[in-house]
């Protein structure tokens, strides 16, 4: 038996409140009046009558006042009645359920250690403590990350790592289960959640406090922004609770405000676990906010990737802090690998980016060129100084460097001189390297060939297509890439508008009618007016004045039926004009790609652009690098997301053994078998979850020929975990409203009270009913022993 | 309550201090409410006429004169002191308990002098014997209109003895007064009873009309105590700390067992009883004591 309020029962309180209706009766005693009576035959003759009866009475009404006053003083403190006695009550277990905040953010490192390291003995003392108590103790531990991971196994309904086939047992509500655990290997299941043992409705004993202190020295924070949404979703579901017992949920987590951006979920979910029965309890493990710094990006601008041709690489730095920063370096470095092998990779130097100053709360971009000399995956690392949390101040990127990219120019006329201007235009000559890699082909190609590996496909002087290459061309654009279609005398409007265009169906971005003369006297001005706000324009003519444009005349041009206008579609748009504002470039998203109409020749047959104009060859280098960023995969997969890789079934084994970033140097592959895609019948698919560690990972596909393919994908943590500002309790209570919960601080928590040892009286109606009955029956007893006035007729 | 009792409420009569006075005001204030006339008496000397008013009893009017004159005239005849009244008067320590405006012995002593005061009026003999557990003052059977002082005179006893001995005292008055009369008993009976009835018996042997006044206290009748309270005894040496609401039951019954045990005492004797609280008006006592007179004479 113990309780709650334990100074409420110290004997200097306990001792003189239960004497109190004796010594209240015996100052009543002399206190009392007197009365000269003259009839005291009578009074002696009731008195010798009554005497005893009136006695017993008068102790029971003192029992009962002691009992009352008794029972109240067990309410204020606490009772908790032990194992034997509180079965009477029906609450004999108490069960234990802590959701332990494993998120990034718990990396964040203070003197004593990291915020996890806190959460953990917060989880040590809790059951500790549990293990102390007389009662039945149950113990079950959720981690944020394996909440989060269940929670994105049931919603993907696919195919998991082999940890993950292992289900989770759900015990009965009234088993206790002694041997209920899972161990793991070294790989991270699914979403980066570390396997640990896990802990599900376990007895709390000696034998469990040992095994939790052996296994909570492995424990270790995730790279995920878990949140603890999922933790909380699984009590009642995943965690069934009994209804014989009382449950006790802490929340051990550093209530970083971002996690709480969508209080009200949670707090429905609080609520729900509120109307099952449990006791709620926050604590916080970290109660000061630190200064912290993170890489928030770093990927390649779009455009060509070749080597020797110089790219561009953005970065953001963020300040998560509430101080501006000044004189920030960032620290660059590469390594290449060999883009078909799995060779040594050759490190590489970059100068540091300096960011001058940064704001509170601030991200501020910087952008570096960066020339690769030699083909293949290159990584680069920016890395800042060391701070609390030092996850996120490292970011990877992977940058494809080809020899040359490839681009396919389909020209209708066989050996034109539009295809051999255009083809001269992106790659002028070997000392001015632009990377490409021109290819002039006749359209019979594209029925014949896969287009994917194109960066771009120019189509000149088209004046049909068949329907396969048609087909070929709209999934090539769907799925990212990029078409420059330029009109010309083979041109048939009929066709475009049938086939390529077909109502918006196709790629193909305007309907056409007909070639037209350039009208060029109604109105001044040149012939060719362009949107210098268009990613084309705007970094080469934005900004200055443009003569060189202003000297392209256009001759003839396609016009599009009148009344057509771009903005009837929201992914269509005209980035050029002809004198007088009929469209002559028209852009349009289709897919994942998209596609340019020029409605005039690439020659200089209808225009003069291409003969001697440097805007020309600006403009088509432009054309080229804008509408190849859609195949540009930069190979950027968060943390805990899995990586797919999608290979044609014919041309590699289904075994594809990935390899993934270890502690420190070390590496470790692990063998996935892909299955058939879903969405292609030719492709297979291989995916691997355990992503759990920033870094570089590695696919190695095995060609049937023997050959080997390297994947590679950078994979880095969710940008706004690093954000360390705290939700202080009242910001919590306010987000929450209307549920109960207690807030602690892990320095201050030791663990359980004494209310979640046993069955704790005070929380009990049925006491505070028998409190009433015992007061009204003090009150008739007291009645009835005449120490109430009548009730009717005055009294002297 | 009429008008005329008004004045006869022991709140009002306290207000007059002299006894003398007191009685007047409660004999006359008595007389005026009373439609019947008492001056009838048992005589045949004829006195004087006197014009019938309402009230009168028909038997006294003169026929004759009335059919002489045609008008209705009572005749009124000289009375003769045919009565011997002693009043017995208890004094004791006992009756010094009151909680309304008059003490019982204040009570007692009033109603003892009213009766004198009417008694005296009516020419009757009156005398007044005073006691606790002894004789304190005896006042012999006299008739004159002075003797009301006296009678007062002999009540007024400054220190009373705890004790009442009501057997002996009522053995004396009996050899006091070996004349047959009538014998006003005023008390509080707190006393032994077995004594008390022996008493009443000897002086109803003797030929007495005994005529009990029973005076009782509110808070005796009805003990309306509560809270602690410490009783201490008025007469007897003993006290009781006790809780006043948890004994009035009990207290009650004995109470009522005595009252019953005096009503058969009193019954069994052949005496007249009448319990009349302090609060009561004063004339009480005066109209029972009329109301028995004309029943004993009816009895006689």
């Amino acid at each position: 038996m113990s309780f709650i309020q334990s100074a409420l029962t110290s004997w200097w309180i306990v001792v003189p409140l239960l004497s109190a209706p004796v010594i209240i009766h015996l100052i009543n005693l002399l206190r009392h009046k007197k009365v000269k009576w003259a009839a005291m035959e009578f009074l002696l003759a009731s008195q010798k009558r009554n005497r005893n009866y009136i006695r017993f009475k008068q102790l029971l009404l003192l029992l009962a006042r002691m009992a009352a006053l008794a029972l109240i003083l067990l309410l204020l403190a606490g009772l908790v009645l032990p194992d034997q006695w509180s079965k009477m009550f029906g609450g004999s277990k108490v069960h234990h359920v802590v959701l332990l905040d494993d998120s990034y953010s718990t990396q964040d490192r203070h003197d004593d250690g990291t915020v996890f390291d806190r959460g953990v003995e917060v989880v040590r003392n809790i059951v500790g403590q549990a293990a102390a108590q007389p009662t039945e103790q149950a113990f079950s531990l959720v981690r944020f990350s394996e909440a989060a991971r269940r929670e994105s196994d049931v919603r993907n309904n696919a195919i998991s790592s082999p940890v993950d086939d292992a289900p989770e047992p759900t015990q009965p509500v009234d088993a206790v289960s002694e041997d209920n655990q899972t161990s793991d290997t070294d790989a991270s299941p699914a979403g980066g959640a570390p396997a640990t043992e896990t802990f599900r409705r376990r007895r709390v004993n000696d034998a469990l406090l040992v095994e939790l202190e052996n296994s909570t020295k492995s424990y270790e924070p995730t790279n995920l922004p878990s949140g603890p949404l999922e933790a909380l979703k699984s009590i009642g579901h995943d965690l069934a609770l009994g209804e014989d017992e009382k449950t006790v949920v802490y929340l051990v987590s550093d209530f970083r405000r971002n996690q709480w951006s969508n209080p009200d979920v949670l707090a429905q979910e609080l609520a729900r676990i509120r109307e099952l029965g449990a006791e709620i309890h926050f604590v916080s493990t970290v109660d000061v906010r630190q200064a912290n710094l993170a890489v928030t990006d770093l990927r390649p601008v779009p455009g060509v990737h070749a080597a020797g041709v110089p790219l561009e690489v953005e970065v953001e730095v963020t300040n998560f802090s509430s101080e501006p920063v000044r004189d920030l370096n960032l620290q660059l470095a590469s390594q290449t690998n060999a883009a078909d092998s799995r060779g040594e990779p050759q490190s590489y130097s970059l100068p540091a980016v300096a960011f001058d100053a940064i704001a509170p709360g601030q991200s501020l971009r910087k952008t570096f060129r960066v020339t690769f000399q030699t083909a293949g995956d290159h990584q680069v690392v920016a890395r800042l100084d060391a701070d609390a949390l030092e996850v996120d101040n490292e970011r990877f990127a992977v940058i494809r460097v080809l020899p040359e990219a490839p681009v396919l120019i389909v020209d209708g006329l066989v050996d034109s001189y539009a295809g051999k201007l255009l083809a001269l235009a992106l790659s002028p000559a070997q000392r001015v390297r632009t990377g490409l890699s021109p290819r002039i082909e006749a359209p019979s190609f594209l029925r014949e060939n896969p287009l994917a590996g194109f960066q771009t496909i120019f189509l000149l002087n088209i004046r049909s297509l068949p329907d396969d290459a048609v087909r070929a061309l709209n999934s090539y654009v769907a799925e990212g890439g990029g078409v420059v279609y330029f009109a010309g005398e083979e041109t048939s409007a009929d066709f475009v508008n049938t086939t390529l265009h077909a109502d918006g169906q196709g790629f193909f971005p305007a309907p056409l009618r007909a070639p037209v003369y350039l009208d060029t006297s109604s109105q001044a001005g040149p012939d060719l007016q362009v949107d210098l706000t268009h990613p084309i324009f705007a970094k080469t003519f934005g900004g200055s004045r443009n003569s060189f444009l202003n000297l392209v005349l256009i001759d003839r041009y396609f016009s599009v039926p009148t009344g057509w206008k771009a903005a009837d579609d929201d992914n269509t748009q005209v980035i050029a004009t002809v004198r007088g504002g009929a469209p002559l470039m028209i852009e349009r998203k289709f897919g994942q790609g998209r596609a340019i109409a020029v409605l005039t020749t690439a020659s200089p047959d209808w225009n003069n652009w291409g003969r001697g104009n440097p805007t020309f060859v600006i403009t088509m280098l432009e054309l080229q690098s804008y509408l190849s960023a859609g195949r540009s995969f930069d190979g950027q997969v968060a943390v805990g997301s899995p990586l797919r890789v999608d290979f044609a079934r014919e041309m590699y084994d289904p075994r594809v053994a990935f390899t993934a970033p270890g502690r420190g140097a070390v590496r470790r592959t692990i063998e996935e078998k892909a299955v058939d895609s879903e969405t292609e019948s030719r492709l297979r698919e291989a995916r691997f979850t355990g992503t759990g560690r920033p870094g570089v990972y590695e696919a190695l596909l095995t060609r049937i020929d023997g050959a080997e393919d390297v994947r590679r994908f950078a994979v880095n943590v969710a940008t706004a975990e690093g954000n360390l500002e705290i939700s202080s309790p009242s910001d919590l209570a306010n987000s929450i409203e209307g549920v109960d919960f207690e807030y602690h601080r892990s320095a201050e928590f030791a663990g359980p009270s004494e209310s979640q040892a046993g069955f704790n009286v005070s929380e009990d109606w049925r006491f505070f009913i028998l409190l009433i009955l015992l007061l009204i029956g003090e009150q008739l007893l007291a009645y009835s022993a005449s120490f109430h006035p009548p009730l009717k007729g005055g009294s002297r | 309550m009429p008008d005329s009792k008004r004045f006869l409420h022991p709140e009002a009569i306290r207000r007059i201090q002299r006894m003398e006075v007191r009685a007047r005001h409660i004999v006359e204030g008595f007389l005026s409410g009373m439609h019947r006339s008492p001056y009838f008496g048992q005589s045949v000397e004829f006195l004087q006429h006197r014009e019938y008013v309402a009230g009168d009893d028909l038997r006294h009017i003169d026929w004759k004169v009335w059919a002489k004159q045609d008008r209705f005239y009572v005749k009124q005849f000289e009375e003769y002191t045919n009565l011997r009244c002693t009043l017995l008067v208890d004094v004791s320590g006992s009756m010094r308990y009151g909680s309304g405006p008059m003490n019982k012995y204040e009570y007692g002593c009033t109603v003892a002098a009213s009766l004198a005061h009417l008694l005296l009026r009516q020419q009757d003999a009156v005398g007044c014997l005073a006691f606790d557990e002894k004789v304190r003052a005896e006042i012999p059977i006299a008739s004159r209109r002075n003797h009301l002082h006296a009678i007062i005179e002999s009540l007024n006893v400054a220190e009373p003895a705890d004790k009442t001995d009501m057997g002996t005292i009522l053995r004396k008055a009996a050899e006091t007064f070996p004349r047959r009369g009538m014998v006003i008993l005023i008390s509080d009976l707190l006393t032994e009873r077995e004594s008390l009835f022996k008493g009443l018996k000897l002086l109803r042997q003797r030929g007495h009309d005994v005529m009990v006044f029973h005076i009782m206290d509110d808070d005796e009748l009805d003990f309306p105590f509560s809270g602690p309270t410490r009783f201490e005894g008025l007469e007897l040496p003993e006290h009781l700390s006790c809780n006043p609401r948890a004994l009035r039951q009990g207290y009650m019954e004995a109470l009522e067992e005595y009252l019953d045990e005096i009503r058969r005492g009193c019954a069994n004797s052949a005496c007249d009883y009448a319990l009349i609280r302090t609060s009561a008006p004063l004339d009480a006592a005066l109209a029972t004591y009329l109301s028995n007179r004309l029943g004993m004479h009816h009895r006689n």
